[in-house]
């Protein structure tokens, strides 16, 4: 028991390979068995704060994702209702955050994901990711902080858990009230109880084991501690090893719902590498603390979603690259491409404004 | 157990440096810790949230070969750090 607690981050790791690559095989899109922003996209989809036909579904893991951790957390005593940190710069930096990472096509775990099934394009975004947290350890090391959040009350410790509730209430028994695409990846999905099961077995290890893909990074920059990386390395080795073995593994330039945009995959993550950086955790971390009753993370989350929304009624989402008659259609947009930039911009004015001091600390 | 306030008052009178990294969000409590153990001064204390957080700084201080007495406080730990 002692040996599961030490090593429980490798073994969160290697339970969220095995997730993804069981979902997609179970009927997830291909390289998609979970990732926070596609999953997030889908559900604003559902909730008809988007028209994207194909991308309409309330995903159950997103669901999962937040009650495990909220269950466990209440069973620890661990639930802790807090917030007040600089919450509509959260709320901002989300929806920065979405914004990006579906420009990339992924968050820092489909990242992973798709780099476990041999797709090329995602090392590039992978590139990226890391510069972008390398950029976020910049402004750390000058004590960059939005500030401390305080103990707020059970109610809004609870706001977040009750709206997954909610969308699980609808999901099962008022689905006409949710849209459902009925083609094209929202239409592409996993039975509902086995998403649901698996999500809440990841919320509850994610929440004991604080898994975060940016933190994996940030800590080996910045403290020279390999202790979350590993967890990040377990969830691609076992991916990769469960995508050979299915049959799911192929080196291509560019993988399926993916573009081969270079450039932008790469300038794409490092915003989401930045933004994670700041936030204080990557989209996975973010809802696994908002189901522990940090609303901030729950705010994130919410911007998350708000961006997902902007991100397909503005056309900033990229297109996945498709050969159509030996001619290759799909990639970024060229607002999607200007929207990038501009969080860019918006993400280092926020981290100058928030520093503590212009020297770094040793 | 004491009151922040009283407790403030201890620790100016002993003149034992105290961080509240309580409520600040990942990594910040883990690098002001490593600004206090880096500044040298000892005893220092650091309150921290407990659950990430706490478990966070305990690794790093096994690392930096730091002896920790940690008492536990209303909305965290209070970790009192002395040099090995």
């Amino acid at each position: 028991m002692k040996f599961f607690r030490k090593h429980l981050v490798i073994f969160t790791g290697a339970f969220i390979g095995l997730a993804g690559v069981i979902l997609a095989l179970a009927g997830n899109p291909s390289n998609m068995g979970f990732c926070m922003a596609c999953f997030l996209r889908d559900t604003a989809g559902s909730l008809k704060l988007h028209s994207a036909e194909a991308l309409q579904y309330a995903r159950p893991e997103i669901i999962g994702l937040v009650l495990g951790s909220f269950l466990l957390s209440l069973v620890r005593r661990e639930f802790k209702p807090r917030g007040g940190s600089s919450p509509i710069l959260r709320l901002l930096m989300g929806a920065i955050l979405m914004i990006s990472a579906l420009v990339f096509l992924g968050c820092p775990l489909r990242m992973v994901l798709r780099m476990s099934a041999g797709d090329i394009s995602a090392y590039f975004g992978f590139i990226g990711f890391v510069l972008g947290v390398i950029i976020g350890t910049f402004f750390l090391r000058r004590g960059f902080s939005l500030n401390r959040s305080y103990k707020q009350s059970v109610a809004n410790g609870i706001a977040m858990p009750s709206m997954q509730i909610v969308m699980l209430i609808l999901l099962l028994a008022l689905p006409n009230l949710l849209a459902f695409s009925e083609k094209g990846p929202g239409a592409a999905h996993a039975n509902i109880f086995l998403s649901l099961s698996m999500a809440l077995v990841v919320g509850m290890l994610t929440q004991q084991s604080s898994i975060c893909q940016a933190g994996g990074i940030r800590d080996i920059v910045l403290l020279r501690d390999f202790h979350l990386f590993w967890g990040g390395l377990a969830i691609y080795l076992i991916a990769l090893l469960g995508n050979v073995i299915t049959h799911q593994f192929k080196i291509v330039s560019f993988g399926p719902i993916a573009h081969g945009d270079t450039l932008w995959n790469i300038l794409s993550m490092v915003v989401v590498g930045l933004a994670a950086v700041l936030l204080g955790g990557c989209p996975l971390r973010q809802l696994t603390l908002s189901g522990t009753g940090d609303t901030d993370a729950g705010i994130t989350v919410i911007g998350m979603l708000l961006g997902a929304a902007f991100a397909h009624n503005l056309g900033l989402a990229s297109a996945p690259n498709k050969v159509v008659e030996g001619v290759i259609e799909g990639g970024p947009t060229t607002a999607g491409k200007i929207a990038v930039i501009i969080g860019l911009l918006l993400l280092i004015g926020i981290g100058f404004i928030h520093i503590r001091r212009p020297q770094k600390t040793k | 157990m004491l009151s922040d306030k009283n407790q403030k008052i201890i620790d100016e009178t002993m003149n034992i440096k105290t961080i509240d990294a309580r409520g600040l969000s990942c990594p910040q409590p883990t690098l002001l810790f490593q600004e206090l153990i880096a500044e040298g001064q000892f005893p220092c204390s650091i309150l921290v949230d407990s659950g990430i957080q706490h478990e966070n700084i305990l690794r790093l201080a096994n690392k930096s070969k730091c002896r920790i007495d940690e008492r536990s406080e209303e909305d965290g730990y209070r970790l009192i750090i002395t040099r090995q």
